[in-house]
């Protein structure tokens, strides 16, 4: 089924999708569950399409993301809570990537950073040192520059930061971006 | 607190109740479960039922199959399993002692 949509409706309901997909993002059936939402949506379109090449606009998508709701009233089912019915506390997880946004070269450094909780700059002079001592510090930098993924999407970069994933943070970055 | 969160917070306890004794009555679509809970007002948004029947189907509850639809694509069709009777069972006898005890903590004080 194809859908058209005018383009602040098109944002809109990406923007609504991508906050669900990170709402589910550790639940091992978050296919199914996103499957089953976007169908419903779908349906929801379909209802008011009276031709199919109707342009479905912005105030239509706010109508079904009000009928289908946020994503704090949809329990996930965490891994690590399969049995509690009710949400429990997020757990927050560091993880290793580079920071685009901090960098000098690719965000090595500024990664490691984040991740060790130790002052950017300290990192730097030590590779800078290393470099100097025998050229290793250039072959240990490209290395961590193949081997650690960039952040790219907001989640990606809340996660490097250890900051729980959750829609306030990320409609927070958006504000700062 | 307000009392709306409080309320939702009460209802969605016992969603997993009324899901299981609606289908108990026999099978149904996703739109079918999703229009009775909105009609009695157990659910405010459709999005609270989808992560609820997956957990249910995962924990060996309800099982579901495909069926064309006349028109659009196949949707699913839920039932309730022998375990998920034998569930209901205990949920509906905690429900019934909750709502005794309660009642009598109410009469009482």
């Amino acid at each position: 089924m194809v859908f058209h949509l005018a383009e602040d409706a098109y944002h809109r309901l990406s923007a609504y999708i991508n906050k669900l997909e990170i709402h589910f993002r550790s639940d091992k059936d978050r296919r199914e569950i996103m499957a089953d939402i976007e169908s419903r949506m779908a349906e929801h379109f379909k209802e008011r399409l009276t031709s199919p090449d109707m342009v479905i606009t912005l105030s239509e998508v706010n109508r079904v993301i009000e009928i289908m709701g946020e994503p704090s009233d949809m329990e996930s089912n965490d891994d690590t809570n399969t049995t509690g019915s009710f949400y429990s506390g997020e757990r927050v997880k560091k993880r290793l990537y580079r920071d685009p946004d901090g960098s000098v070269i690719a965000g090595v450094c500024s990664g490691l950073g984040y991740y060790w909780n130790i002052e950017v700059a300290l990192i730097r002079v030590l590779f800078i040192i290393i470099f100097f001592w025998g050229g290793g510090g250039l072959l240990i930098y490209i290395i961590l520059w193949i081997a650690i993924p960039k952040a790219l999407t907001v989640a990606e970069k809340l996660e490097m930061k250890g900051e729980p994933v959750n829609a306030e943070n990320i409609g927070r970055s958006f504000q700062d971006e | 607190m307000k009392v709306e969160n409080a309320n939702a917070q009460m209802r969605k306890g016992v969603l997993e109740l009324c899901i299981l004794s609606l289908l108990s009555r026999g099978d149904a679509y996703t739109t079918d479960l999703i229009n009775k809970l909105k009609e009695s007002q157990m659910i405010v948004v459709e999005g609270t039922l989808y992560p609820l029947l997956n957990r249910q189907k995962n924990a060996g509850l309800l099982s579901y199959r495909w069926e064309e639809s006349p028109q659009g694509p196949p949707r699913k069709y839920y039932s309730i399993t022998e375990k998920g009777k034998e569930f209901l069972a205990e949920l509906e006898s905690g429900w019934d002692t909750l709502v005794e005890t309660v009642n009598a903590i109410r009469n009482n004080l």
